[in-house]
């Protein structure tokens, strides 16, 4: 695995990119200069130092004058679970309803595939609106909204998948020397789609962190007085003219873990398909 | 727009005050005023002499402004949110209406006289046109009272309109009674917007708010729902013919999108500006940017029915010591604001500067909360529907910085108005709840009613004594035994505590002024484009 | 299984989720509230409130409720929006063009882009273009819809002065809220695309084409990208059904008259019969999506057996 990122140059950037945000988010604490919440408003919008701010506060103040850089360094953390654990949880629900619909067919098909319509024709606004008012806001409520609102992606694309990889001649020969069916999908099956799925999961991270975004915007996410890279950059988008660098900054925080979520999706996908090694 | 404007206007009541100061109304039109008693019944000649002005230009004068919502209803029956409110002042006219700084003056009315505290008698100014060509009499004032109050009817204004019965003495004499006496009867009669009899009638409801057809200087030319509304100029307006041609309304919700259509020229007016987008605003030289104090009240409500350290006393009094409200005003609002110590704005009847409030005093706040037995703080919830509060997010994260001074850790939970809602009835809402009260009125009677009486709608908190003295409030009649009672009750609040009051809002808008020559923000927060001029 | 039996058992299923929908959407808004509050002053007292409530039906059990509902509805009658005091069917129905003009164009803007990207980039892997289609996509995907909405509006509606800000008056209106949305989908197709391609361009039986002889071209076209459109087409769908559900924030950013925000100032208003209709009509669109998508699996790739 060691050698074979080596080689991959960059699948090497994508996961130092994903450790330095996870190192980010562990010792937050320790790195960063200020208490991200800590308010001053007669140094709020301070520019930062590459555009006329000063040193003590590198990447400049926000609107309430909290520091930004410790800001940034902090919303990594609330990220990070977001994008990871909702994921998880979107892919492992969805990969195994996704692959038991494709591979069992009939009513077992067409009811999860039901289920997928219901969940799909269920406005995300409702779905937040509803977890928010029943689970009240928490960081955990938002994971849950965007793991619900992201199976379904996994599901329809894996059985998808299944469904051309099924009729393929080895699953047959497969079957018909007598295998189990939960045995042909977990070691015949998912193997098969693997590679699509976790494309799907960078692709599926990526949707999460920015989803963050939407849901601060919408007033549905996590309580204020945690930072986070999409309320900082659906604060500032009110200051886009006067302090761009409200808004960029948290852009290009979001921008590079996302990158380096892919290039290391990428590579995974790589090493976990040698079929594709060229 | 804020909560309380956007679901339906405050219903307030008014003070004798006002009203006995001009019983006989129509003395003072205000430079604001839109109509001009004098010149009613000559449609043609314009009283500021702008008319030849007007008939010299062959271009169409349109006016564009952006509101953040669209209108609910076409039918004034129904027109319960401000920015509805604001498009009815524009189509329709009722007896008497309220200039920008709230003062009440004469609409459809040549003039109007209490009769007994029961009965004013009104006298309609003749030759008066809806906008089908029709002539206005007390037949269709009655006709309007009449559907609010019939006992199937639905409509959204029903309740606050059905102790209103209007009796026509002859074509353009009328009497209107309460059912009971009501101080605020001419100020809510702003809101009673004259419908025509004969056409309602004829086409019924459903088609009547499609096409509306009222009195006012804009006849309605179409509705794009959440999109744009556009009115053009009646040329009969008893008022004289307005001096622009034609009035396009957008919605545009985003505020940023917003102050990037006055910027592109693609709109002349906007409104709710936040005090974020002033400085990018006042840097561009064809923009004004106006402002004015409104009847809105942003504070904290504190939970005293939940199981929660708020509920003591000594609690509440170091809540309101930890707060530093011109601090906020000054660093968060950036000036746009005046701090509050009671829920008495300014503006109101019983405002009194010499009742001071709790200053600030983290010393003192500590103590009280090592009395109340939590020498290291607490942790409690705080919430509020932020987006309906201009800079409401920030103020929020500035209190809650406050109170962890003092050791009081919040947790800000935003929430929207309506779960919000559900929970005041509930009794459920957070330990500190930030809301904002606003709306056409103008003491302090309807506040402190709605905000602190038991039961009531955006009430946290139950107590006897203070129920005693609102009702004492509302029928005090004598002027300055009530004054004493004003103070009794801004006292009784300082003293118990139940409430944080923060700050009055002011309203930010602004204009091109290329285009535009004047145009001002009312201190009712409606946007009404009846008097705006024109630049040369 | 014949065609036509396939779409009629389909069609049973697909009317049984949408009833599915309409009781979850039913439970799901009366736990949220019900509007009687906003139909009152604030000055109604809590007894007004609760008479009003017992006159509009709202203290029925609430299978009473979803059963007057549904009765309703079958005989066509979809109840009246609270807010505008108008047929709620009507209400919805005003906004769909809206919400489907913006819906095709931005993924016409999508598979305009997306897909000669994602070919370019897979038959070129590991190029300069590739790299630099691949960064572009990447970045698509990064950026929040809200931001790179007002961004586009300061620099061509306000700096440049080529576009309107917002609305829905001219089709220079539609052009950017339409790159927001598209643009988003694009970098998705284009990265499904390349993916897939890379993966069917690996595999033993382009070899073999390429042994037969054919052409570069062919190759490419006639196996690689036919075979890849089938991941391809699952992401369409999905996209396109949520285009079809409204996008709310850039709905809100340019100011559209769509579903989208009419879905949120509903869900505020707990205005409960235009929430439900546009459910149902979201409900239908997904339905017939994945019908076309199913079909296309099939058309493309005749080895999957319709079931």
């Amino acid at each position: 695995m060691w050698k074979s990122l080596k080689e991959s140059k960059t699948g090497l950037v994508g996961v130092i990119v994903v450790l330095l945000v996870v190192f980010a988010a562990l010792t937050a604490n320790i790195i960063a200069p200020y208490d991200p919440t800590k308010q001053d408003v007669m140094n709020k919008l301070m520019n930062p130092v590459f555009a006329g701010g000063n040193f003590n506060h590198i990447l400049g103040t926000d609107q309430l004058g909290r520091d930004v850089l410790s800001r940034v360094i902090y919303g990594s953390r609330i990220t990070i679970l977001v994008a990871f654990f909702g994921t998880i949880l979107a892919g492992v629900i969805g990969t195994l309803l996704g692959a038991i619909a494709g591979y069992y067919g009939k009513w077992v098909d067409a009811v999860i595939m039901r289920i997928v319509d219901i969940q799909l024709s269920f406005p995300f606004v409702l779905l937040a609106l509803f977890v928010a008012a029943v689970l009240g806001r928490s960081l955990k409520n938002v994971i849950i909204v965007a793991a619900i609102s992201s199976w379904v992606q996994y599901a329809r694309l894996v059985r998808g998948e299944i469904l051309s990889v099924k009729e393929m001649e080895y699953i047959e020969a497969i079957r018909s020397v007598g295998s189990k069916n939960s045995r042909i999908i977990i070691r015949h099956i998912i193997p098969n789609i693997i590679s699509p799925a976790i494309v799907q999961a960078t692709l599926g991270m990526a949707r999460i962190i920015l989803m963050e975004a939407s849901l601060s915007y919408l007033g549905l996410g996590v309580p204020l007085e945690i930072p986070t890279w999409g309320r900082m950059l659906s604060d500032g988008k009110d200051f886009m003219l006067s302090n761009p660098w409200l808004a960029i900054l948290p852009g290009i925080a979001i921008t590079i873990t996302v990158l380096g979520v892919n290039l290391m999706g990428d590579w995974l996908r790589d090493y976990l398909d040698p079929k594709l090694n060229v | 727009m804020t909560k309380l404007k956007s679901k339906r206007f405050v219903v307030f009541t008014l003070l004798m005050t006002l009203m006995i100061g001009s019983l006989y109304g129509c003395a003072t039109p205000g430079s604001t005023g839109k109509t001009d008693p004098t010149q009613s019944d000559t449609t043609t000649a314009d009283s500021s002499g702008t008319g030849s002005e007007a008939a010299g230009t062959s271009g169409e004068k349109t006016v564009t402004y952006a509101q953040t919502k669209d209108v609910d209803s076409f039918d004034p029956r129904n027109a319960t949110s401000t920015i509805t409110a604001s498009m009815m002042n524009m189509l329709y006219s009722s007896l008497v209406t309220t200039d920008a700084d709230f003062n009440i003056i004469c609409d459809a009315a040549e003039s109007y006289e209490q009769i007994d505290e029961r009965t004013y008698k009104f006298t309609l100014k003749q030759g008066i046109k809806f906008h089908d060509g029709s002539e206005l009499t007390s037949e269709d004032v009655k006709y309007t009272l009449d559907t609010i109050r019939e006992e199937e009817a639905t409509y959204k204004l029903k309740s606050d309109f059905s102790f209103m019965s209007c009796e026509p003495i002859d074509e353009y004499n009328l009497y209107i009674k309460t059912d009971e006496p009501n101080v605020s009867t001419l100020l809510r009669l702003n809101y009673v917007k004259i419908i025509p009899k004969n056409y309602v009638e004829k086409v019924g409801d459903e088609e009547f708010n499609k096409h509306p057809i009222g009195s006012g200087p804009f006849k309605f030319v179409e509705w794009n729902k959440d999109e744009s509304i556009k009115l053009e100029a009646f040329d009969d307006y008893f008022g004289g013919k307005p001096k622009i041609d034609e009035v396009i309304c957008k919605v545009i919700p985003e505020a940023s999108a917003r102050v990037a259509a006055l910027q592109a020229g693609e709109v002349d007016i906007i409104g709710a500006v936040s005090t974020s987008q002033i400085d990018s605003l006042k840097g561009m030289s064809d923009i004004e940017v106006v402002t004015k104090p409104t009847t809105r009240a942003v504070y904290f409500t504190m939970n005293s029915f939940s199981d929660s350290p708020v509920k003591d006393l000594k609690v509440r009094q170091a809540i309101n010591y930890a707060i530093q409200k011109d601090a906020i005003v000054a660093g968060v609002l950036d000036g746009y604001g005046t701090a509050i110590q009671t829920l008495a704005l300014p503006m109101f009847e019983g405002y009194d500067d010499s009742i001071k409030g709790y200053e600030y005093n983290p010393e003192k706040a500590r103590e009280l909360l090592k009395e109340a037995g939590y020498p290291d703080g607490f942790s409690i919830e705080l919430e509020g529907s932020f987006s309906g509060i201009s800079n409401g997010a920030d103020v929020a994260q500035a209190v809650g910085a406050q109170l962890a001074e003092i050791g009081i850790k919040t947790s800000i939970v935003e929430k929207d108005s309506n779960t919000m809602m559900d929970e005041y009835a509930a009794q459920t809402t957070s330990p500190l709840t930030m809301w904002s009260f606003g709306g056409p009125y103008n003491n302090i009677n309807l506040i402190t009613k709605c905000v602190l009486g038991t039961g009531e709608r955006y009430s946290a908190w139950s107590d006897t004594v203070f129920d005693g003295l609102k009702e004492k409030m509302d029928t005090t009649m004598d002027e300055t035994q009530r004054l004493e009672v004003y103070k009794e009750v801004q006292q009784y609040i300082i003293d118990m505590a139940p409430v944080v009051p923060l700050y009055q809002t002011d309203l930010i808008c602004a204009y091109n002024k290329t285009k535009i020559k004047s145009w001002s923000p009312r201190t009712d927060e409606m946007m009404i484009m009846n008097d705006v001029e024109l630049a040369e | 299984m014949g065609m036509a039996k396939y779409l009629g058992k389909r069609f049973i299923q697909s009317i049984i989720a949408v009833f599915g929908i309409t009781i979850i959407v039913f439970i799901v808004l009366n736990i949220a509230g019900d509007p009687v509050k906003l139909m009152l002053p604030d000055t109604a007292s809590y007894q007004e409130i609760e008479e009003m409530r017992q006159k509009m039906g709202y203290n029925d059990p609430l299978i009473v409720q979803y059963l007057r509902f549904l009765g309703n509805a079958l005989r066509g009658d979809f109840g009246t929006s609270y807010k505008y005091n108008e047929p709620a069917l009507q209400i919805v129905l005003e906004r769909i063009p809206a919400t489907v003009t913006l819906a095709v164009s931005s993924m016409m803007i999508a598979l305009v882009i997306g897909i000669p990207a994602g070919m370019i980039s897979a038959v070129k892997r590991n190029s300069i273009t590739d790299t630099v289609i691949r960064s572009l996509a990447l970045l698509g995907q990064c950026v929040p819809a809200f931001w790179l909405g007002i961004m586009m509006m300061l620099l061509f509606a306000v700096k440049l002065k080529w576009l309107p800000t917002s609305g829905f008056d001219t089709w220079s209106s539609l052009l950017m809220p339409s790159l927001t949305l598209g643009v988003f989908t694009a970098a998705t197709i284009t990265r499904m695309l390349r993916s897939s391609m890379i993966e069917i361009l690996g595999k033993e039986y382009i070899d073999v084409a390429k042994a037969k002889g054919l052409g570069r071209y062919v190759i490419i076209i006639k196996h690689a990208f036919k075979n890849a459109l089938s991941s391809v087409m699952t992401v369409i769908g999905l996209q396109f059904s949520s285009l079809l559900g409204g996008a709310v924030i850039t709905e809100t950013v340019f100011a559209w008259p769509g579903i989208g925000r009419l879905l949120v100032q509903s869900i505020e208003n707990s205005d409960f019969m235009v929430v439900e209709i546009i459910v149902i009509f979201m409900a239908f669109a997904i339905v017939i999506i994945n019908f076309i998508v199913d079909i296309l699996y099939c058309l493309i790739n005749p080895r999957i057996k319709l079931q």
